[in-house]
């Protein structure tokens, strides 16, 4: 089972961030694009998913409400770059733990994730 | 018969009292005005004493009016030898006048206080006559000889090849011979004073002569000597011989009693007598106007052409090519007002000969402009040189000056509204004459055809300015509307450059331990891969900041031979800035290896392409959303034909298609049938095709279906070579 799952679209967001936390021992998967990155839910149920806004096929804000029909519970960190309030509003209201605005770093991104992941385990 | 000597005699003495008075009013204080109005004073005390002698029935009061009138006859020459002296500015000879006036006193004592001049009177058919006294002959010798003393004078003046005069002078002093040499036919008023039967008709040359001198000395206007002369010749040819022949007949053939034939054939002749002025009137004038209908013909046409050129530096070109081609003349400038300069600038220049530089420019605040505005007419250099030296006006001597720098013999203001806009300067005619009244009538004509024109080009200028105004407007407004994809794609660079970087300073902290080989090699082939990555991502940032850069920057003039799937690939590559380019299929039904090239500027058909994969996309898109088919896939086909020397582009999309009612309004500026005003300017389409029709001379066809898509066709010019 992932503990963690990155959905970009980005090619060089996906590669280089599952280096770093598999240099963590944390299992990570990731997805292109949202139909993928809902059958990774359904199939290794993730801890934590990282999920941009702004992706080609289906935005992020569908995979959550697609998700929430399914999966009310699982944690999700929204990651974009240049979203508008209500997009934020929204994706509060279907139950994000979180809103990280692009660009920023790993170290960032490994502390959260960290206490989330910690959070979880505990 | 009476009765016609009366009336005649009596209108022309009315008729030079007001002459006289007229010369006055225009300039009391020149003696050449004064003179001159004394001479027609003279003649008008002539002949008004005269009708009043045929009028009267005592005798008393007969030889009363006939001596009266003599008095105004022994003045003529007098004042006209006066006049001569002023006129031609002859040194030394004020004693000869003032001695002219002493015997013009003796003559008058005589005349009125003995009968040494006149003596009576002759009875005459027409009427009673002065009979000559024994002193009439030495009067008659004076009379001559002082009209010809001033008629040499004049002569000499003209032809004298070491005094320098001008034009206008020269052409003034020509007139003034020609009406001494019509008034000597007056002269023949003399023979009756002897008994010689010959009716008195002096009143007609004597009208003539005063009217051409009142011509070249009052109104100080230039006309052709030749055609007046001309008309006068046939005038006097004309009615001697209409009045002439039924008197000459009425004596000499039927004797005194039978007046019956000679009245009928005076009605006849006059009758007959003004086609016969106006016929040979027209045929002499034709005659010597040939040239000057010939390039007055051009300049008509020139001037009717001259609306349709829409560069002003062509047409100011033209016109000056036109003038000096037309008018034959020496050279021609034309300065036009340069609103940001506040001055009028050398617009166009033609000179036959030399190379002389003109000056680039004339202030606004200068004398001739000023003067040239408060006058709205135009300007004789000889004209205005004799003015200043007339009236000692020193503005009138500097606006000759500025002229004569220019080399100029006319200069022309163009106005356009109450604007002096701009100031034609013509130089000498090759032929050396002077420019006639004709002339000035058609460059009259011709200024006003010329603002229209300047007007016309400057407008079309201005439009030209607004349209690239607006096009960079638009522009700017769809840069707006990428804003957001723009910042997301340069976002996402900054975001990966930050992993990568990340990532790799996370492998050089894990790997700080002494490092096998092996160990040192997968550390480096991660940080290798890692900056592989940043180069990467660089480049596309950079590419994202050239396309913005290059469909920012105002449209390079040039037209070039362009590649049509560049601009395409251009286009789409701005397009996803704004729409989800991946959201649609492009087809591309043509051959890139026959594709030809466009005689075009790329930026603007990188517009044009933009505009049309926009909507194509928001087209589309309505369909998709609104509608909801299920099997909706939206398509966009991009075809090149080639036709001819035009290459046909079509934008097909299966799109929402527009309404019929909207079709009409689509090229109009700021109109969109886009539902969110965030999407669209309402200028895509009045931008499309003032780009293609009006830059490019090209054509934009649009046919549309409602709920089933849209084809925009775009004619295009190939480029040769």
């Amino acid at each position: 089972m992932a503990e963690l799952l990155i959905v970009d679209d980005e090619s060089d967001i996906r590669e280089f961030s599952r280096n770093f936390f598999k240099k963590r021992k944390i299992e990570v998967s990731v997805a292109s694009g949202g139909r993928q990155a809902l059958d990774l839910i359904a199939a290794e149920n993730p801890a934590l998913i990282l999920l941009d806004v702004r992706m080609e096929e289906i935005t992020g804000i569908e995979v959550l409400r697609e998700l929430r029909k399914s999966n009310p519970a699982v944690k999700v960190i929204m990651v974009s770059g240049v979203e508008d309030e209500e997009t934020i509003k929204e994706a509060n209201a279907l139950g994000v733990i979180g809103y990280i605005h692009k660009p920023f770093i790993l170290e960032e991104l490994e502390k959260i994730v960290l206490a989330q992941l910690n959070n979880c385990h505990a | 018969m009476l009765k016609i000597f009366f009336i005649s005699t009596l209108a022309t003495s009315v008729f030079l009292i007001a002459l006289s008075l007229f010369a006055i009013y225009k300039n009391y204080r020149s003696g050449v005005n004064l003179s001159f109005s004394s001479t027609v004073l003279s003649g008008a005390v002539w002949l008004y004493c005269y009708s009043r002698a045929y009028q009267a029935l005592e005798i008393q009061s007969v030889i009363f009016w006939f001596k009266l009138g003599y008095l105004g006859i022994i003045f003529i020459p007098i004042t006209y030898f006066h006049f001569a002296n002023i006129l031609i500015q002859v040194k030394n000879t004020k004693w000869l006048v003032v001695l002219n006036y002493l015997v013009g006193g003796l003559l008058a004592v005589l005349l009125l206080k003995t009968n040494l001049l006149i003596n009576g009177v002759y009875h005459y058919p027409w009427g009673n006559y002065p009979r000559a006294g024994i002193m009439h002959p030495y009067f008659l010798i004076f009379f001559l000889a002082v009209l010809n003393i001033a008629s040499l004078q004049i002569f000499f003046k003209i032809f004298d090849k070491k005094e320098v005069i001008t034009q206008t002078r020269k052409q003034q002093l020509i007139y003034i011979l020609s009406a001494f040499l019509i008034v000597t036919l007056c002269c023949a008023d003399f023979l009756p004073n002897y008994g010689i039967a010959v009716c008195p008709l002096g009143f007609i040359p004597i009208t003539l002569f005063l009217i051409i001198i009142c011509y070249s000395i009052v109104r100080y206007q230039l006309m052709n000597i030749k055609i007046i002369i001309t008309r006068a010749g046939i005038f006097i040819f004309v009615y001697a011989f209409v009045l002439g022949v039924p008197v000459w007949v009425g004596f000499k053939l039927l004797g005194t009693g039978l007046w019956f034939l000679p009245i009928s054939l005076m009605g006849f002749f006059a009758t007959v007598g003004p086609f016969i002025y106006f016929y040979i009137q027209n045929r002499a004038e034709n005659r010597l106007l040939k040239d000057q209908r010939r390039y007055q013909a051009t300049l008509r046409q020139a001037s009717a052409g001259m609306g349709r050129i829409k560069d002003l530096k062509k047409l100011l070109n033209m016109i000056v090519f036109v003038l000096t081609r037309a008018i034959q003349i020496e050279h021609a400038l034309i300065y036009i007002y340069n609103e940001g300069q506040k001055q009028y600038v050398l617009g166009a220049s033609k000179r036959k000969s030399g190379n002389a530089q003109f000056i680039r420019n004339i202030e606004e605040g200068s004398e001739l402009v000023r003067y040239l505005s408060t006058n709205r007419n135009l300007i004789i250099y000889e004209e205005i040189k004799q003015k200043a030296l007339d009236f000692k006006d020193s503005g009138l001597a500097r606006i000759a000056q500025i002229i004569l720098s220019l080399e100029g013999a006319l200069v022309v203001p163009i106005f356009i509204d109450e604007n002096l806009t701009a100031i034609i300067i013509m130089g000498k005619k090759d032929s050396e004459k002077l420019y006639s009244e004709d002339d000035l009538a058609v460059f009259s004509i011709l200024a006003n055809q010329t603002a229209l024109a300047i007007e016309n080009a400057k407008f079309y200028e201005d439009m030209q300015l607004t349209h690239e105004q607006l096009f960079q407007a638009e522009k700017m407004a769809t840069i707006g509307t990428m804003a957001d994809g723009l910042s997301h794609q340069i976002n996402n660079r900054f975001h990966a450059l930050g992993f990568i970087a990340g990532d790799a300073l996370d492998t050089i902290h894990m790997n700080q331990k002494e490092l096998s080989a092996d160990q040192a090699k997968e550390v480096l082939t991660e940080l290798e891969r890692a900056f592989v990555r940043v180069q990467e991502n660089v480049v596309q940032g950079g590419e994202i900041v050239q396309g913005l850069l290059k469909y920012t920057r105002k449209g390079e003039a040039g037209f070039t031979a362009v590649d049509v799937q560049a601009v395409f690939k251009s286009a789409l590559e701005m397009a996803q800035f704004k729409i989800k380019v991946h959201e649609l299929k492009i087809v591309r039904e043509y051959d890139a290896a026959t594709i030809p090239k466009i005689k075009g500027n790329f930026t603007q058909l990188q517009e044009v392409f933009f505009n049309l994969i926009d909507n194509g996309y928001d087209a589309m898109m309505q369909r998709k959303n609104e509608v909801m088919e299920a099997s909706y896939q939206p398509t966009l086909i991009v075809r090149v034909l080639k036709e001819d020397n035009y290459a046909q582009i079509i934008f097909e999309d299966n799109g929402m298609g527009v309404k019929d009612e909207d079709m009409h309004k689509l090229f109009t500026p700021f109109f969109t049938t886009k539902l969110s005003s965030k999407k669209g300017t309402g200028l895509g389409l009045y931008v499309i095709r003032k780009i293609v029709e009006d830059n490019h001379k090209g054509k934009v066809e649009m046919s549309s279906k409602y709920m089933q898509g849209t084809q925009m066709k775009l004619r295009l010019p190939i480029a040769i070579g």
